[in-house]
Order: C-alpha cells, then sequence, then structure tokens
C-alpha cells in the first residue's frame, strides 16, 4: 500500500502529468487516423521515449496506448471506419448517430465509457497482477513450456481464419526466436552470416517491421479512399452532462461490458476488436430494446467502448506475471521492459515494484486525462488528421519507422530486418497468416525453449526425459487447456453444422 | 479480374521453404542448444506438409493483393527499400529527403495532377520534415545518425 502511495505522489509531479498528457494526445492522434493500430502508435512514438528513465518511457507508452484506442471511436463514430480494429462495433451505432447529428453526443458517450473502460481495467490489474505474479512462482520448467504452448494456441485459433495457417505462424515466430546465442547451450545460431544476429532479432525491430509496414503499404495501395468524404458536424450539442447521467443510468451494461473486457483482455493476443465485438454482442442481447442496435443506440456505443479501453489495462495482467502479451501492443512494452532491463514477474512488483505501481497507476490517470483531451481537443486533433494529405502521411510514417527501428541500436542491418521481416508479414497477411501469432511466437520462444530444455536436463537420468514435461499437475491443467484451445474451433464448427442441419437450413 | 491462387498449397510451400533454409544454416550444434529449434523445424515442416496436403483435398481459392492500387503498393516498397540501402552512401538526410520527396510526389500525383511549382513546394516540405526529425533526433535524443558521403 504504501508503495502505491508513493508511486501516486511520483506521477503528480508536473513533467509526469506533462507526459501523460503528451501521451494521451499523441495516441488520441494515431489512433483517430483510419488504418492505424494501437500497435503502430506504439511503435512510431517508441523512439521520442528513448531518453526517458524506465518509469517515464513506459507512462508515455501506457498513456499512448490508452489515447489510441480510444482515438479509434473518432474515425468510427465521425467517418464509419474503425480507427483502431477495436473500434469496430463502434461504427454500428456511433456512425448512425453522426448521421444523424448526434455525432458530438456519440463524441460524449464514448468519451465517458472510454473513462470509465480505462479505470476498471487499471483497477483490474492492481488486484490481479500481484496475486498471479506470486502463483507464477509455483511454475517450474514444464509449466512455462505448457503456458507458451497455450498462448501460442490460443492465438492460433483466435487470430481469425485457419487454425493451421495460425499455427504455422506460431511455429515461424517460434523459429525467429531461436535466431542468436541459445540461451542454455551458449552456441550462436541461425545468423546467416550477419554480426547483428548474434544478438537474435530485436523484438522491437520485428513488431515494427510486422505491424507498421504493412499498414503503411496498405495504406499507400488504398489511397486517399479512408480519409474521403469526412463530415465532421453535429446538430446536437454534446450536453456532457446528459450524456453522462444516460450512460450511468444503465450501469448493468457498463458492468457487463467491463467484465467482458477484462475476461477476453487475459487471454493471449485475443486483442480489442474480439472484445469490443462480444461486449456490444451481449449489450444487444441483454437490451430491452435490440431493434434500437444499429440505428444509434448508446448502449451499443459504451458497450464497444467501456470494453475496449479495459483491455488497455487488462491485458497487461499476463504480460506483467507471465511476460506473454495479453495483446499486440502490449508486445511493444514488454519490448520496453526488456531493454530497461526489466524481467515480467514478481520481482517486478517487489524490487521494482514503484515502477511497476506507478506505471499501472499512470494508465488511470491517461484514462482520466481522456475527458479533457478527448473533448476539448479531440475534434481540433481530428480536423487536422482528415486534412492531412495521405501522400504526406505515408512518407511520414516511412521515416519514424526508419528512424526508430535505426534508434534502437545505432544499425542500418536492423532497418534491413525490419523491411524484410515486413513484407515477409505482408505476404504472409495476405494468405491467411496473421502477424500476432508470428510475434507471440517470438515472444514465447525463449521462454518455451528455456523450459523445453531445463525440464528434459531434469529428466536425464531417466530413461524417457521427455516425460518431465507431463508430470505434474499443474502442467496438466495447463496440457487440458492448451488441447481446448486447439480443438475449440472444430468442436464450435462441428455444432455449426449440426445446429444448421437441425434447423434446416444449408450452412454458411 | 485478378487470378486466383491456392493459398493453402502456397502458405505449405513457404513453410517448408523456411524449413530447408534454417535446415541448411543449422551447422554443427550441441544437443543443448539444438533440441529445441529440432523440434520446432520438425513441427513447421509437418504443419506445411498438412497445409499442402488441404491445399489438394480442400484447395482455398482467393485472389491476392486485391486491396487498393497494387501497383503504387509495389512502388511505395521499392521506394522504402531503395531509401533503407541509400542511407549509408548517401547518408540519412540526403537520401531522406529524396526519397520523402519521391513518394509525396509518386502518391499525390495519383490523387490529382502535379505541378512543377507544386513539385518544388514538395521537396521544400520533404527537407523541412527531414530536417526537424534530423534535429530531434540528433539533438534532444542523441542519436547518431548515418552520414554517408554528405553529412
Amino acid at each position: 500500500m504504501e508503495l502505491l502511495q508513493a508511486a501516486f505522489v511520483q506521477l503528480l509531479q508536473p513533467q509526469m502529468l506533462l507526459i501523460i498528457f503528451a501521451g494521451v494526445s499523441a495516441g488520441l492522434l494515431v489512433g483517430a487516423m483510419p488504418g492505424l493500430t494501437a500497435t503502430m502508435a506504439l511503435a512510431v512514438l517508441l523512439p521520442f521515449t528513448f531518453t526517458m528513465d524506465a518509469l517515464q518511457g513506459l507512462v508515455a507508452l501506457g498513456a499512448v496506448y490508452m489515447g489510441a484506442i480510444y482515438g479509434g471511436a473518432f474515425a468510427a463514430i465521425l467517418v464509419n471506419t474503425p480507427g483502431t480494429p477495436s473500434s469496430i462495433a463502434t461504427t454500428f451505432d456511433g456512425y448512425p448517430m453522426a448521421k444523424a447529428g448526434r455525432a458530438l453526443e456519440a463524441i460524449s458517450a464514448a468519451t465517458i465509457a472510454s473513462v470509465i473502460g480505462g479505470i476498471v481495467g487499471v483497477i483490474a490489474l492492481l488486484l490481479l497482477a500481484p496475486p498471479l505474479a506470486r502463483l507464477a512462482l509455483l511454475f517450474g520448467p514444464a509449466e512455462y513450456f505448457w503456458v507458451a504452448m497455450l498462448g501460442l494456441t490460443l492465438i492460433a485459433s483466435l487470430s481469425g481464419g485457419s487454425l493451421l495457417k495460425g499455427l504455422l505462424g506460431g511455429t515461424i515466430g517460434l523459429l525467429i526466436g531461436t535466431i542468436g546465442v541459445s540461451p542454455i547451450g551458449g552456441e550462436t545460431r541461425f545468423t546467416f552470416g550477419l554480426p547483428v544476429l548474434q544478438g537474435g532479432i530485436e523484438l522491437i525491430v520485428a513488431l515494427i517491421g510486422l505491424f507498421v509496414l504493412p499498414e503503411l503499404l496498405m495504406m499507400a495501395a488504398r489511397g486517399r479512399g479512408a480519409l474521403a468524404d469526412v463530415t465532421v458536424g453535429s446538430v446536437a450539442r454534446s450536453g456532457f452532462m446528459k450524456m453522462l447521467v444516460e450512460v450511468l443510468s444503465k450501469p448493468g451494461n457498463l458492468v457487463r461490458s467491463c467484465i467482458i473486457g477484462q475476461i477476453i483482455a487475459v487471454i493471449p493476443g485475443a486483442g480489442g476488436s474480439i472484445t469490443s465485438l462480444v461486449a456490444y454482442n451481449e449489450a444487444k442481447r441483454a437490451s430491452k430494446h435490440p431493434e434500437r442496435f444499429g440505428k444509434g443506440a448508446i448502449e451499443g456505443l459504451v458497450a464497444s467502448e467501456s470494453s475496449n479501453n479495459v483491455m488497455v489495462a487488462g491485458s497487461m495482467v499476463p504480460l506483467l506475471t507471465l511476460g506473454i502479451p495479453g495483446a499486440p501492443p502490449d508486445a511493444i512494452i514488454l519490448g520496453v521492459l526488456m531493454l530497461h532491463g526489466l524481467r515480467p514477474g514478481l520481482e517486478l512488483f517487489t524490487t521494482s515494484g514503484m515502477l511497476a505501481y506507478g506505471f499501472i497507476l499512470s494508465m488511470g490517470l491517461a484514462a482520466l486525462a481522456m475527458l479533457p483531451v478527448g473533448l476539448l481537443g479531440g475534434r481540433l486533433i481530428y480536423k487536422a488528421i482528415v486534412k492531412t494529405p495521405y501522400n504526406f502521411l505515408v512518407p511520414g510514417i516511412a521515416l519514424i519507422t526508419i528512424l526508430g527501428t535505426f534508434a534502437l541500436r545505432n544499425s542500418i542491418t536492423d532497418v534491413l530486418i525490419m523491411f524484410i521481416l515486413g513484407m515477409t508479414g505482408f505476404v504472409l497477411k495476405d494468405l491467411g497468416i496473421d502477424s500476432a501469432p508470428i510475434v507471440l511466437g517470438l515472444i514465447l520462444g525463449v521462454i518455451a525453449e528455456m523450459g523445453f530444455v531445463q525440464s528434459l536436463l531434469r529428466g536425464a537420468a531417466d530413461p524417457y526425459p521427455i516425460l518431465k514435461l507431463f508430470q505434474n499437475p499443474l502442467s496438466w491443467v495447463l496440457i487440458v487447456l492448451t488441447i481446448l484451445s486447439v480443438a475449440s474451433p472444430y468442436v464450435a464448427a462441428h455444432v455449426k453444422r449440426r445446429r444448421d442441419s437441425r434447423n434446416g437450413g444449408t450452412p454458411a | 479480374m485478378r487470378r486466383e491462387v491456392n493459398t493453402h498449397l502456397i502458405s505449405g510451400l513457404i513453410g517448408l521453404m523456411i524449413v530447408v533454409v534454417f535446415w541448411m544454416r543449422r551447422g554443427r550444434l550441441s544437443d543443448l542448444s539444438s533440441m529445441f529449434p529440432d523440434a520446432v523445424l520438425v513441427i513447421l515442416a509437418l504443419l506445411s506438409l498438412a497445409l499442402i496436403v488441404i491445399g489438394f483435398t480442400k484447395p482455398e481459392m482467393r485472389a491476392l493483393f486485391t486491396e487498393g492500387d497494387r501497383p503504387r503498393m509495389v512502388v511505395t516498397a521499392a521506394t522504402i527499400l531503395a531509401w533503407i540501402l541509400a542511407i549509408p552512401r548517401l547518408g540519412f538526410f540526403v537520401s531522406s529527403v529524396l526519397a520523402f520527396a519521391v513518394l509525396t510526389w509518386y502518391l499525390g500525383r495519383a490523387q490529382r495532377r502535379v505541378t512543377l511549382p507544386t513539385s518544388l513546394l514538395w521537396v521544400v516540405f520533404s527537407a523541412a520534415v527531414v530536417g526537424a526529425f534530423y534535429f530531434v533526433f540528433t539533438r534532444f535524443l542523441h542519436v547518431r545518425l548515418p552520414q554517408g558521403m554528405f553529412f
């Protein structure tokens, strides 16, 4: 508790508050651009944190993350294009509201829901992370290996499309993770004659390549389409207090959406798009007026925006305790932790407690900062964005991408690796192999290898050392969950086929 | 209409290609260093083979890169690659101004007619943007950017 208080006092310094406001504004700026994701926001703004200390850097990126997810709502409401994938469900009711001249009402409702969601996520992280970090102490090498496998199979089954392709992507990521010095044997592997690869592929280099470059190329290919025909106008006044009363008058919707957001947030790689769609769907099912959904129902907007902002802090529960990102943007945060020599786990909450709690609490302040930033500056920022021609935007983002990658290790080879990985990710994405499993494979590779090799070494005297992976009850819990995550898409498809045939309809 | 391809088959073949490339670069490794990558290579090979088999039995036929203008995407990617390769030779500032101006002109040309004065204005704009980032990174973030043959 004392640590929490001390961390909070530290955050109240003017410099920290300035970082939070600047971070939220910058995140909102990038997040509000159609097609630019929160991961991209974190990746392109990362180099600006290089001269900051660990806490300032994490606070800035946490604020950018919060702002970017919220910023997605602006494009969703005003242009009917989700600024970030997390705001897909926001378009369903946000845009109809804007078309009906209620754009400012929609923005007010989205802001209130985002602030509440953001704060709930922080509370959940504060309550769940320390006990989970203590639970992680019970994990031995075998359990860590199975946690890594569970993460990979979960993301493969959740990333959409073919499970086999998702697993292929995850395995490619694991393989990329083996480049460089072996964590146990100490020998260098797969360096392809490049000395810079002896240290492995830098996580952030891979993240920038796999997440930013494909989006950038798509933006160039699409042209001005996404930003065209924008109408930022509103007949109705925002009536902030009226909206506040309306949002709070349906606490059930808020509570349900936040709980859904938190549950999905801890699943590795599930991300905000799934969170907001599930919350929206449940809000519609529970509503007394489901027919209003899709025509400008505030409940739908609130469900989407509160749940996706819960995810920002909520998805850091597995990240800060086990080192497994709950959503793709968290991978950047993990990269920053590693850059500063910090490792997720109980140690982060004890020896670096000030930093861990400071970072968590700062996300709560960032959620609160969305209120003034979004309501006062949001429309101005948005107008500036839609007026920026895309032929300046593409080279501008490319410039920051190259600069950011180079600045990590002062290496032009890193920039070239970023480009190669980005192009590979772009081609694979079009073939149906998403970047998220590749990145998670890269992150989990070290955890999986350490667990795998250490387990086998422990069983070296046994006739079958591999059986060490299957000897603990906790391992079996994780094995069963892994099998369930692989089987779930097939079971769901089978159930759907049976239901379709029972209803006499043709399967979709 | 763009030609449809068998995405399962191509994915499987790419997976197998990666296995071959990594296997050829494996070299001699001790058991401790090789047991995990070997296991990953075996799994990757099996998944790739499974995708190839599905590619023949239940092919997923789809056209690739259908969204947007394909030549524009290729030119953008090629310009970014040329930009990266030019940095060690021309230096960060010169190569970035050139690449930024080329991209701005090329992408701008796709949406409207670009006159000579506009092009010149965009070159000045490119130099200003790159200059601003150059200044921030070298002076405030203390990053030593490549100088090349110029500065």
